[in-house]
């Protein structure tokens, strides 16, 4: 307990030295959006190979496997696991 | 793949159904061969989502986790509702085995609820393009599963099994009436999930395959709740010797 | 046979058993009335001094704060009577359980409903909110929430007193029961606070009678079976 509250002590003068104003400016977070800009995406080309209705687009989702993958392995999982907890939950086995 | 293979199958589990029930002696055997079927379909099941079936209209392949999202809300659908009945025999008759049924029933509804949600939040993502959404029907289903997990922490922090059992049954009752209220009063807010899933509302291979589905998961849902009522029974007899459930007590009016 | 007093007489003289009780100390609505307070006051400091936003939520902070101070009402409504055995002795009497649970809902309500009519004051203080729109109907929201409230929380309380980890598991039942009822009673009383244009008023209160009868009603059922168990 005693530990505890030192472990406290400490993680809250820590946190107070935090707020102390830093000497120096904390590093620009701001050109990550400048990086974006150079490179639009070439996606929406006006004359489309494919003529334009693929180029629109039909509204319907594409790809998405890996959510797929995913919700289906959860499937297999969840009841694996929980037969698995069962098994290790299982009664002992008794004279009667 | 025509719908009366997955709907014969389901004829098959009912009437394993009703022999593990009505027939004592076959109850080592049954639960086994309906994990075993359940596991086998299982296997099958990925191959007739992901490939067999035809993508959806708007979600093409996304679609396909309509297939396991749906059967495994269901499931906890008829848990809860198992564990609603199980609680109203109990108030009506005091008796260990509706005890330890709605035990099982409710914590199994949990699994499958918790599962379903979290599939239906991984699908909410490139369909919605949220993980998750105000709507009405997301919202009941997790209130439904926080009430259950409710009850089960109730279950596990009551020691007295008899307390236990008609406290629980109480808040069985009142988590099942719940259900709809909240359903219909969340409905109030503008819904954005769309309609019901059943078997008629698709195209016909695609309900064949959601029907086998919602077989191989109830080829799940009967052993597992056959078990977890026997783990459930063997820590009743272990927590006590059974006393008489009417024991004679001083009347209260 | 013992003479039997009628369900209402006996619900009414537990009400008074627990008017009485609260008169003589007046400590648990004086501890409700600070910690819902500070609670309102908390929610204007997490949400930032824009008066505009907190106006416009203020019937969402409201009904928080009554939720909360419920938990902390309804969990001593019955330890007081598990002191002492007291329930006990309630149950032995010749008094229906149902009598107590109306007595009980009741007194819980009645609690909780003064709770809010102090809290009205400090909304508009904190808040700014305008609540002469309708009064009236403010008053029903009110009170309709507050029994609608205690109607489940009475059950709850009840399972949740004589149950190991009692403080967690009073929220953890009550909660998930509860969504409804805070859905309709905020949505209901943001429209007495704020214009009501598409005249919505009326459906949430049909919700919220709704919600009341209903528990009213199971909890009237299963009550008995509980009261039993104590």
């Amino acid at each position: 307990m005693r530990a505890l509250f030192a472990g406290l002590v400490v993680a809250a003068s820590l946190a107070f030295a935090d707020i102390a104003p830093p000497e120096k400016a904390p590093p620009e977070p701001a050109p990550a959006p400048a990086v974006v800009e150079p490179a639009p995406a070439p996606a929406p080309a006006p004359q489309h190979p494919m003529g334009i209705e693929k180029a629109v687009g039909s509204g319907v989702i594409q790809g998405g496997w890996e959510y797929v993958y995913a919700c289906y392995a959860l499937a297999v999982i969840g009841v694996l696991g929980y037969g698995a907890s069962l098994f290790v939950r299982r009664p002992k086995e008794q004279a009667s | 793949m025509p719908a009366s293979i997955p709907l014969l199958l389901l004829l098959a589990l009912a009437v394993m159904v009703v022999v593990h029930v009505v027939v004592p002696k076959t109850r080592p055997i049954l639960w086994k061969v309906s994990a075993a079927l359940g596991l086998v379909m299982l296997g099958l099941l990925m191959y007739l989502g992901m490939f067999y079936a035809p993508p959806e209209a708007f979600m093409s392949n996304v679609g396909r986790i309509l297939y396991v999202h749906v059967p495994y809300i269901w499931m906890a659908f008829i848990a809860f509702l198992m564990n609603v009945g199980c609680a109203f025999a109990y108030l009506m008759k005091k008796s260990w085995v509706t005890d330890a049924l709605a035990e099982s029933s409710a914590e199994v509804g949990v699994l499958f609820g918790a599962v379903g949600v979290a599939m239906g939040s991984i699908w909410a993502r490139p369909t919605w393009g949220v993980w998750w959404d105000w709507d009405p029907r997301l919202i009941s289903t997790t209130v439904m599963l926080l009430s259950y997990v409710g009850y089960l922490a109730l279950r596990s922090f009551t020691e007295d099994p008899e307390r236990r059992a008609t406290w629980s049954a109480a808040v069985g009752i009142l988590s099942g009436v719940s259900l709809p209220i909240t359903y219909y009063s969340v409905r109030w807010w503008n819904s954005l999930h769309q309609v019901q899933s059943s078997t008629a509302s698709v195209d016909k291979t695609m309900g064949s395959v959601l029907l086998w589905g919602l077989v191989t998961l109830l080829c799940f849902l009967f052993p597992f709740i056959v078990k977890r009522y026997e783990i459930a029974r063997a820590r009743q007899t272990a927590a006590m010797e059974l006393p008489p459930l009417e024991a004679p007590r001083p009347e209260a009016a | 046979m013992t003479p039997k007093i009628s369900l209402l007489t006996a619900a009414w003289l537990v009400l008074k058993k627990d008017w009485q009780i609260e008169w003589r100390t007046r400590a648990r609505l004086t501890a409700l009335i600070f910690f819902s307070g500070a609670t309102l006051l908390l929610f204007s400091f997490a949400m930032g001094p824009d008066v505009t936003s907190l106006r416009a939520h203020a019937h969402g902070y409201l009904w928080l704060g009554l939720l909360f101070a419920s938990v902390l009402s309804l969990g001593e409504s019955f330890r007081i009577e598990s002191e002492n055995q007291a329930l006990t002795g309630l149950v032995l009497t010749p008094v229906e359980p149902r009598a107590i649970f109306i007595g009980k809902v009741l007194g819980n309500a009645s609690m909780l409903f003064a709770l809010s009519l102090v809290l009205l004051p400090i909304t508009i203080g904190l808040y700014d909110v305008d609540l002469t729109r309708v009064p009236h109907l403010l008053l029903l929201v009110l009170f309709l929430g507050t029994l609608g409230i205690s109607a489940p929380g009475t059950v709850y309380s009840a399972i949740s007193a004589n149950a190991r980890a009692r403080d967690v598991m009073l929220p953890l039942l009550l909660f998930p029961v509860l969504v409804p009822l805070l859905l309709a009673a905020a949505s209901a009383t943001k429209l007495t606070f704020q214009p009501d244009p598409q005249d919505q008023l009326g459906s949430w209160l049909k919700l919220l009678i709704a919600f009341d009868l209903i528990y009213l009603s199971v909890g009237f059922l299963v009550f008995p079976k509980i009261a039993e168990e104590d």
